[in-house]
């Protein structure tokens, strides 16, 4: 078996002691960085991506592949040219003001970098105002994730939107919520672009939003 | 997914007795046997008890408290059971607690049609393949039986269990002719009746006709069974209220005096002849005048029952979970059957059969066999209780992540997660995934798995070779019982 085929066993089966060593070694044999990054880095991942979707892997299996991935995108990114394929979207998620509830805000964080997104994770119980300076700051970016998990703290998503349109930064961004109280009703009440009941289809919902 | 393959609790167990109420019930039995008697309808065991000293009077016998407890102490506390392909299956013995399916219903819950009706062979094939496929039935047992053969039904249900699955088997047979029949297929797969001696494949189920009755033709397989160094089982049915007294600790003495008569004589025919202890006592519904099966009283009198088998007579022993008195394979027949099969396991009685009974024992549900299944599954896993080996204690993982962060990308979260038990047929899923899905119970689910199996399931088949010769034998036994129906 080649250095790149045993990369990308070893990203696939979450091998992250033996990750950087392989990617040198790939490097080493004469392959490119590229090819080293799509086939021996990416490719695992996706392949990963669509068995955790037909439900034949688990999440641990799939963010642990991630860690491995990044660790060897870190040795090659410094030799490609452009610094590597662009990703897919990029985004800003936070846990709405008043919720401190974050493991499926997190979730979806993880998902969406596993499929290639940049994502900016503000944290949780995070204030309106920080969320609007974040996409100011931020020209790149397409996609706001809000999360709650409370009833109470719900309407803060509301507040979000309404603050978002003030500043005039509404149409430069699509909003999707999610959590235990909301659905999609109530996403399309408050003016969201999109709402997901879990996180794999958030990260369906992202592709399709920015037809990535 | 993981199987969780551990048989036994790893926590205390529960019991149903003290050690005195124990001593307590043994001694009452001892006295039943030697004041009251037993009725044996056997004309050669009455020699052979009278020779070893009890009084009998035509066929009533006094037993004397030594040789009970002679008996008890010659029989061996274990029970090794093989495989169809003489692969070690099963260790009877301790608090080890296999499940199986049975037993011999006249009716199954037709999966296509949702008919009860009568069973025919293709059903008895069904019931075999769809049991198989199960991975926490760990034997089979004799489950629909055949209509239209009234003499050799169990021949039938015994041939499907032998040439469709691999699986170790608890076999009810009619008489000492049929049972000489599935000896006989055994032997034929074994490679000769030595080798099955060797490697034992079945146990064979008897029952005493209780108040305090054993009939001839039980007590000629017990003999047979014994003479041949074969396990037999030999338990009775009393229903309190009806066949047994209405008290649970009554019922339990006399069913323990029933079964020891059948251990005495079994030791008397080959000293150390393998024998399972136990019994069903269950008692009746005094409005419906049906037995109940699973009830509350049910489930504590037959586990204590098994409970002195093990603790005081050091005896393998027989159990029942996973039935129903329910019609259907409904809501009140998955929380009968679920917590039957709870208790047995931790209780530890250790051939635990009747999973897949419905209609206290009228109707076969592979419905209920398939949901059981799943609750064996989970009851296995409870087995495994808490492992505290350093890696578990996760010292690491907790300085690691600290407060605030979260553990779905440690490498103890992947390496781990595959020892949590998987549900082959529990939903877990969100509401609109589930609703996606079709929106549908656990018992329209089950459905589906048992008519997938039926209709695109692989038949665990004999080689054709040893399929052949046991097809011969169910030919040559239909024409002798079409011979004798003739008459």
């Amino acid at each position: 078996m080649s250095k790149l085929n045993e990369l990308a066993v070893a990203v696939e089966s979450g091998n992250v002691a033996d990750v950087v060593a392989l990617t040198k070694a790939a490097l080493e044999e004469g392959v490119a960085p590229l090819d080293v990054l799509n086939t021996g880095l990416v490719e695992p991942i996706n392949v990963l991506g669509e068995k955790f979707r037909l439900g034949q892997v688990y999440v641990p299996e799939l963010l642990v592949a991630s860690k491995a991935m990044k660790m060897g995108v870190e040795v090659v990114k410094p030799l490609l040219v452009d610094g590597g394929a662009e990703a897919k979207g990029k985004a800003i998620f936070a846990t709405v003001a008043g919720d401190m509830h974050d493991i499926g805000k997190n979730l979806v964080v993880l998902l969406l970098e596993s499929a290639g997104f940049e994502v900016t994770d503000l944290g949780m119980d995070v204030e309106v105002d920080d969320i609007v300076d974040a996409v100011q700051d931020d020209p790149d970016v397409q996609i706001v994730g809000l999360s709650a998990m409370l009833t109470t703290t719900m309407y803060a998503m509301k507040e979000t939107i309404e603050a978002l349109e003030e500043a005039g930064l509404r149409d430069k961004v699509k909003v999707i919520i999610g959590g235990a109280p909301v659905n999609a009703d109530f996403a399309s009440e408050i003016g969201a672009d999109g709402y997901s009941a879990n996180a794999p289809l958030a990260v369906e919902l992202a592709k399709k939003l920015l037809n990535a | 997914m993981k199987k969780h393959n551990r048989v036994n609790f790893a926590g205390q167990g529960i019991n149903f007795l003290t050690r005195q109420q124990m001593e307590e019930i043994h001694s009452c039995t001892l006295q039943l046997l030697q004041e009251t008697g037993i009725l044996v309808q056997h004309k050669g065991a009455l020699e052979m008890l009278e020779k070893a000293g009890c009084r009998v009077e035509k066929k009533h016998v006094y037993m004397p408290p030594t040789l009970v407890e002679w008996a008890i102490k010659a029989a061996p506390s274990r029970i090794l059971l093989y495989d169809r392909d003489g692969n070690f299956a099963l260790d009877v013995s301790g608090r080890n607690t296999y499940y199986g399916v049975g037993s011999a219903e006249p009716r199954i819950i037709d999966s296509f049609t949702g008919e009860t009706r009568l069973c025919n062979e293709e059903d008895n094939k069904n019931c075999v393949k769809v049991a198989d496929a199960m991975p926490y039935i760990d034997y089979m047992m004799s489950q629909a039986q055949v209509y239209g053969h009234p003499k050799t039904s169990y021949e039938h249900e015994y041939a499907a269990m032998i040439r469709y699955s691999s699986k170790p088997q608890v076999v009810i047979t009619a008489d000492l002719e049929s049972t000489k029949n599935v000896v006989e297929m055994a032997s034929v797969v074994r490679g000769g009746l030595d080798k099955l001696q060797q490697k034992p494949l079945f146990i064979l189920y008897c029952e005493p006709t209780s108040p305090l009755n054993c009939t001839k033709e039980s007590i000629e397989k017990v003999m047979y069974m014994a003479e041949n160094g074969l396990p037999v089982l030999y338990a009775p049915i009393p229903m309190n209220g009806a066949t047994g007294p209405v008290t649970l600790a009554g019922s339990i003495i006399q069913a323990n005096a029933e079964c020891l008569a059948g251990l005495v004589i079994a030791q008397l025919t080959r000293p150390g002849a393998p024998f399972l202890y136990g019994a069903i006592i269950t008692n009746m519904d005094l409005k419906s005048l049906q037995p109940t099966y699973a009830s509350p009283e049910t489930m504590v009198e037959s586990l204590a029952m098994s409970e002195i088998g093990r603790e005081l007579y050091h005896l393998p022993t027989w159990g029942t979970a996973g039935c129903t008195s329910s019609k259907l394979p409904d809501e009140q027949a998955v929380l009968e059957g679920t917590q039957y099969i709870t208790l047995a396991g931790l209780s530890g009685a250790n051939i635990v059969h009747d999973v897949g009974y419905t209609t206290f024992g009228l109707a076969h549900s592979n419905e209920l066999v398939v949901m059981m299944n799943d609750a064996i599954g989970r009851v296995r896993r409870i087995f495994d209780c808490v492992n505290t080996a350093p890696e578990y204690l996760a010292m690491d993982d907790m300085r690691e992540v600290g407060p605030k962060g979260h553990f779905l990308g440690q490498e103890s979260t992947l390496r781990k997660n595959c020892e949590n038990w998987e549900s082959a047929l529990e939903d877990r899923n969100e509401y609109d995934r589930w609703m996606e899905l079709g929106g549908k119970t656990m018992g329209q689910r089950a459905n589906e798995r048992v008519r997938d199996i039926i209709e695109n399931g692989k038949l665990n088949s004999l080689p054709a070779e040893l399929d052949a010769k046991i097809v011969a034998i169910i030919e040559r036994i239909d024409a002798a019982e079409a011979e004798s129906l003739k008459k």
